[in-house]
Order: structure tokens, then sequence, then C-alpha cells
């Protein structure tokens, strides 16, 4: 097999499994889900365009997700608030927003950055607690306290959910 | 209200396990990764993005590339294939023979199977002159060819003196292969041949007397790169042609390009917007 196409095997490979990951990652911070479905894409095209770079990342989904989080910004900054999109291009699949409580998908975008930094990188992305402190710059003992905080936070949310899912099993 | 520090460990990850549970339900719509072509696929995405406008900066700048206008005939009209023709001394000297021949009508009988369709006036040899105050005047022959392509039945070359962020002269010079090479197209430009340290000279003729336009790309290969293919929306993935470390492509639209440079092994070097 030739080295273009095992890396694009190895590509497709990394964007089947990681893709749902992102996604949900960036709609912590992102609205609406089509702006986040499209910062999704755009994150994995540019992951392609340096996949021998990003392939050796310790987290390359991290990377995604920076990645489009950092275009979000620019988009951001270039034209206001992305939401007027809402306008312009309808979503959809407007219908996902009511498959996850509106009130979690609130609270989650109300964290203070640093915490909801530390759920997307270590809850939604599924990273170490190493991993995630060497990835946000930040001490681990800092990841566990911000862990704590947000889950705090969004616990009102997530109760009855984690209650049900113990009653199931 | 709860103390962050009341949550053991297992409050921790039980929280984390529900909010996973809870998020479960979003998933990414697109692109699908059933295709065995998702990068081409985003891609693809990405080519309608930048026409759309939505991140529509990125191309030219990036490559320091430079948009032209061009006069661009016949190829729009033409057969086009993905693969080019092989860049031959034959191939190569035919078209700078029709080329010659189109810029100076006297060489018109020592060129052999060339046939000018028409005769290039000042006019005709493009407006560069005036960005340069008359530095330069348009040439009289034709400097080295640095850039050719030709398939189907048209093609495009490029002559130029410069050396990149130099006062140089340029001829692009448009050929159909309809019978006999023949010039369809020509024009100069006095100046900087490429401002950007990439190369990369964009034309898309838009729309030129009424006719539809086509696009020629050319640029410099970067380091370690023998191949380059071109992703156009609507279009199969083409190969460029290549002469030294440039290469070149024609194609029958105006619509932007993902061109994708690649080494020996196939191995993805650069990716670079277009249009």
């Amino acid at each position: 097999m030739r080295t273009h196409d095992r890396s694009r095997s190895e590509f497709e490979r990394f964007f089947a499994t990681q893709k749902d990951a992102c996604f949900r990652a960036l709609c912590a911070t992102v609205s609406p889900l089509d702006e986040a479905d499209d910062l999704t894409s755009e994150g994995f095209a540019r992951a392609w365009e340096r996949w021998p770079e990003v392939r050796e990342h310790p987290s390359p989904a991290a990377w995604v997700v920076r990645t489009a989080l950092n275009l979000h910004r620019d988009r951001w900054r270039r034209e206001g608030n992305p939401r007027r999109h809402l306008f312009l291009v309808p979503d959809e699949h407007h219908d996902r927003e009511s498959l996850v409580d509106p009130a979690l998908l609130a609270a989650l975008r109300a964290l203070p950055e640093q915490q909801r930094a530390v759920i997307v990188h270590r809850v939604l992305l599924d990273l170490s607690t190493e991993q995630t402190a060497i990835e946000l710059g930040i001490a681990a003992g800092t990841v566990g306290t911000h862990l704590k905080r947000a889950l705090t936070a969004l616990r009102i949310h997530l109760d009855d959910q984690s209650t049900a899912t113990e009653a199931a099993s | 209200m709860t103390d962050s520090d009341d949550l053991t460990d297992d409050d921790v990850a039980r929280l984390s396990s529900a909010l996973r549970a809870q998020l479960q339900p979003l998933r990414h719509t697109r692109p699908t990764p059933a295709t065995d072509a998702v990068a081409d696929d985003l891609a693809q995405r990405r080519i309608r993005r930048l026409r759309a406008g939505a991140i529509a900066a990125i191309a030219a700048v990036s490559a320091g590339a430079l948009a032209v206008s061009l006069t661009v005939g016949s190829p729009a009209d033409a057969a086009w294939a993905a693969d080019p023709s092989p860049v031959t001394d034959e191939l190569i000297g035919d078209v700078s023979s029709a080329c010659a021949a189109a810029l100076n009508p006297g060489s018109l009988e020592q060129s052999g199977s060339a046939t000018a369709t028409e005769t290039p006036t000042v006019e005709s040899l493009g407006t560069a002159p005036t960005s340069t105050d008359g530095m330069l005047a348009p040439p009289t022959e034709l400097p080295d060819l640095v850039a050719i392509d030709v398939r189907g039945d048209g093609g495009f070359a490029v002559f130029s003196t410069g050396d990149i962020g130099a006062l140089s002269t340029s001829v692009f010079c448009v050929v159909s292969l309809d019978g006999a090479t023949s010039v369809t197209s020509l024009s100069s430009e006095v100046g900087p041949a490429t401002p950007g340290s990439a190369g990369v000279s964009l034309a898309s003729g838009t729309t030129i007397a009424g006719q539809a336009g086509s696009s020629t790309l050319t640029g410099t290969l970067v380091e370690g790169a023998t191949s380059v293919e071109v992703v156009i929306d609507g279009l199969p993935t083409a190969r460029a042609s290549i002469i030294d470390s440039r290469y070149a492509i024609w194609w029958p639209s105006t619509t932007g390009a993902l061109v994708r440079q690649l080494d020996a092994a196939g191995q993805v070097l650069a990716e670079t917007p277009v249009g």
C-alpha cells in the first residue's frame, strides 16, 4: 500500500472515530449546531492538510478542536456574532438541539472559559488529567479543581440522568 | 449550593459519565465518513465555502498568489482532460513557436507549423506597462519558458525573464491544438513576475467577450514535491504539468481549486486553496 494511501486511511479512521467527540466539544462553545458542524469539518480539513504533523500530536482531536475554536474566534471578530447566520443559513439539523437538554447546553456554554476547556478536554475528548494539563498549559491539580467546579455547576442537569443510568444498570 | 470540594472521585466519574451520555445524541452530520475519499470530500466542501466567501481571504494571501486578468479564449470551449499531455520537447517546441509567431508576426515564416490566429497589438499585449511607467517595454521576443500545461484540445504557456520579486517580463500564451498548434490569446505583463514567495499566479478569465472563462494556475513546487494534484469543484481531480520546479494547470471554469503537492511517496506536503 502506498504511503499516501496509508496516510489517507489512517486519517479516515481518525475522522470516523473522533468526529462526534470533536463536534460535541465544539457544541460546548459554539452555537448554533450548524456552525459547530462547519467548524468540525474545517478543523478536520486543516488536520488533513498537516496530517504528518498532526498525527504526531499527543492528542490530534484536541488539535482539531483548538484549530476550529481559533477559526471560530477569528470569524467572530471578523463577522460579529455568528448567530446572525441563523437568518442566512437555515440549520437543516435544527431538531438536534432538542435531542439534548437545552438547559444543560446553556449551562455548559455559560461555564467560565477554563472550566469549560477542562470539561471539553477531560470529559468530552476523554484526555487524561496530565494530557489535559499539557494541552491547556495548566497544572494537573488545577485541572482537577476546574473539573470539580464545572461538574458542580452542571450537576443540577446531570443528577437525574446519572440516577437514571444507575437505575438502568 | 453544593461546594465543589464535596465531590468525591466517584462523583466526578459519575457526573462525567452522565455528561457524556447526555450529549451522546449530538453527532457530526457532515461529511459522511462512508466515502473512501473523505479528504477530497472535505476539500470540495472547503472550495464551496471559499466560493461562498465564508473564508475568502485564505487563498491568495496564504500562497502569495497573484490574481491577474488574462484573456482566456478557446480553452473554455475545448475538450479538457484530468491528465495533461506529456511535456515533451516536441510539445514545448510547437507551443513556443506558435507563441513566438503570435508575438512577433515577422517571425511567422520561420515558425514552421505554427499558425497565428490573431495578430497581437500593443493593446492585446496587456496593460502592464502602465503599471511600471514604461520602465520596460513589452517584449519583442519570447523570454524563457517557465510553465506549460496542455490537456485536451487546449493549453497555455508562460514565458518570463524574471526572478520572483524582480522586474521582469512575462508572456502568457493560450494555445489551441485543434489540428495544429495555434495561438488563441496572448498577453504580456511587465513588472514583478509574482509578488509572493510561493510564486503562484492564478488567472481567472471570468467572462471575456461574452464567453465563459477558464482558469490558469502556475506556481512553484515546495521542497520535496514531485507531483501536484488539483481538486476542482465539479471536475475530476486533475494532475498538473511540471517543468523544473514549476507546475501549471488550466481548467474550463472559474471556480476555485485546492492545490495539493505530494512527494514521491504520495505524502501530502502542502495544500493550498486558490480562487
